[in-house]
């Protein structure tokens, strides 16, 4: 990790570099997100962090670098033990040129797979990762150094395919460099888009993903992933995003462990500025057993109303409410009610959209 | 529209029934337990001279406790009290498989009134670090987080009751890294010359946001 001092440095550097560039006609589109959220306890003896904080401040340039290649960079300030250090979050070559049909992505950059994980946190519909994102991929996303490579397949209907392949020497949360990898992580996706009645849409993935870590552990992900949406006059009337996925982690030397998790996420529009929708997320471990090897029931359950006010697309506020229960054969139920709130802006320029 | 609302509202309700359906169908686990520490049942894995009740352990020995933390990658806090003789240990093992390895190790020894920490995991154990204004002398109440699903895992340890990273007496993203991570989803204790009278596993103390 870069020191404060070391990223202050070049956190003045990309900015200052990139206000001289941007009026030298070379198409640099600058722009910063800013997301602020908070958890609050609701009973004494709920968990959360009863703090509101910015959680990522992003600062993202976007350019052409020649006739045949973009590129990307984002600098994030995440809070670590109470104050915002910046780190390069996204850096990357990408061409839509060099060869047809194709797109290229060579650098660092949120793995290309699921829903939540393409997108930036600010940009998502609800304020916390629902649980098999956190433990899947963390809480903000996959994020790795390689190469992705997307063919958009000449059939009388969409369908793209991706594959990638990154360093893998870390995989989530990490806190070193880690090590070289037995295999590094590689993935690939499907995805095809269907027109829906009443100017609707659906987008709907199939992904895979898997790595071998130097110690030998093993992990592979095997996910579905939908977004349908109804837009009418630039307004989101309905949202429907849901994503379900199963993980087999094979440690060097343990049992097997089989996962799967869901969220679906309905949204409608109550007017053109607000939108209510529900998330409703469940987790649990296939394979968990006790000492004397019999199957331990388990899950994890939340249920997350949320209402959110978007004044333009450039500004957010939410206001959610996140009731679980975390069951296990033979322990008490573990409740929790928590309130979230969260305060998304995004200044300077705006970036193309994905679906 | 309208049947599109039906449908957002109908397909949460059967994902929730049927993936509710994917787990339910058990009661109370088989197989027996040699006794319990409070509600937590757990298998002696070495008798040694381990003294047994309800209300505690005491002397040298190692219990595997019967359920199992929630799954490899879980990040959860162990409530510890006990006493040490001088020159006396408590082990938590955590997410190491039956028989209590593979798992991540934290050793507490009393040297006079001075406690100290070794770290350790993939079958390495580090250096004991002293804990600062911890009284070994008398009773002890220790709580440790271990986020397993941090890589290598993080490993906080507070001997007060206020919790926060700048809290803990032991942090190993600062005084020293956990050497890897646990490759099961049990837990126990090692005691060598010790009485311990709680063991309380619970949701981490700490929480990255």
């Amino acid at each position: 990790m870069m020191t404060r001092a070391r990223a202050a440095g070049v956190f003045s550097a990309i900015f200052l570099s990139s206000s001289a560039l941007s009026d030298d006609g070379s198409g640099l589109k600058i722009s910063a997100a800013v997301d602020s959220a908070g958890a609050f306890r609701l009973g004494k003896d709920d968990r959360a962090t009863d703090r509101f904080d910015i959680r990522e401040a992003e600062l993202i340039l976007v350019a052409p670098v020649d006739q045949t290649f973009d590129g990307v960079l984002s600098a994030a300030a995440h809070r670590e033990a109470g104050v915002s250090v910046f780190e390069v979050h996204e850096a990357y070559l990408g061409s839509s040129k060099l060869i047809p049909r194709s797109q290229i992505r060579l650098g660092q950059f949120f793995l290309g797979v699921g829903r939540l994980n393409r997108f930036h946190r600010h940009e998502w519909p609800f304020i916390f990762a629902p649980k098999v994102q956190q433990e899947f991929f963390g809480a903000e996303g996959a994020l790795d150094s390689g190469l992705e490579y997307s063919f958009l397949t000449p059939l009388p209907f969409f369908l793209e395919v991706s594959a990638g392949v990154t360093n893998g020497w870390t995989y989530g949360h990490a806190h070193d460099e880690g090590e070289k990898p037995r295999k590094p992580t590689h993935y690939g996706r499907a995805v095809t888009y269907a027109s829906l009645p009443g100017s609707g849409g659906a987008q709907l993935g199939m992904n895979y993903m898997s790595r071998i870590a130097a110690s030998g552990d093993r992990m592979t992900l095997g996910g579905l992933d939908l977004a349908a949406k109804w837009r009418h006059g630039g307004v989101l009337d309905l949202l429907l995003q849901g994503e379900v996925w199963q993980r087999t982690k094979t440690p060097r030397n343990g049992a097997v462990e089989r996962s799967l998790g869901a969220y679906f996420f309905p949204q409608s529009a109550l007017t053109s500025q607000f939108q209510f929708g529900i998330l409703l997320d469940y987790y649990t471990v296939l394979t968990l057993k006790d000492l004397a090897g019999a199957k331990v029931s388990n899950s994890e359950q939340h249920v997350v109303p949320t209402l959110t006010y978007r004044a333009s697309e450039f500004s957010t506020l939410r206001l959610a409410y996140d009731s679980s229960v975390a069951k296990q054969t033979a322990q008490a139920d573990m409740k929790n009610q928590i309130a979230e709130v969260q305060a998304t802006f995004m200044i300077g320029a705006h970036p193309a959209h994905d679906f | 529209m309208q049947a599109f609302h039906t449908f957002a509202c109908v397909f949460p309700l059967l994902l929730t029934f049927g993936a509710a359906a994917c787990s339910a169908g058990n009661g109370e686990t088989a197989g027996t337990a040699d006794g319990r520490l409070g509600t937590n049942a757990y298998v002696v894995a070495d008798a040694g001279d381990l003294q047994r009740a309800d209300t505690h352990l005491k002397g040298s020995g190692a219990v595997a406790f019967k359920q199992p933390l929630g799954e490899l990658g879980s990040k959860k806090s162990y409530d510890l009290a006990f006493t040490l003789d001088d020159g006396g240990s408590v082990t938590l093992i955590t997410q190491a498989d039956q028989k209590l390895e593979n798992g991540v190790v934290l050793v507490f020894t009393r040297v006079g009134a001075g406690l100290s920490v070794a770290l350790g995991a993939a079958g390495q154990i580090g250096e004991a670090k002293p804990l600062d204004g911890v009284d070994a002398a008398s009773a002890l109440r220790i709580v440790v987080d271990v986020h397993n699903d941090e890589s290598p895992a993080h490993v906080l340890v507070w001997a007060d009751a206020e919790f926060g990273e700048e809290k803990a007496v032991f942090n190993s993203e600062e005084d020293g890294p956990t050497p890897g991570q646990g490759t099961g989803t049990f837990w126990g204790l090692r005691l060598a010359k010790a009485q311990v009278t709680t063991a309380v596993l619970g949701d981490p103390k700490f929480v990255e946001q």
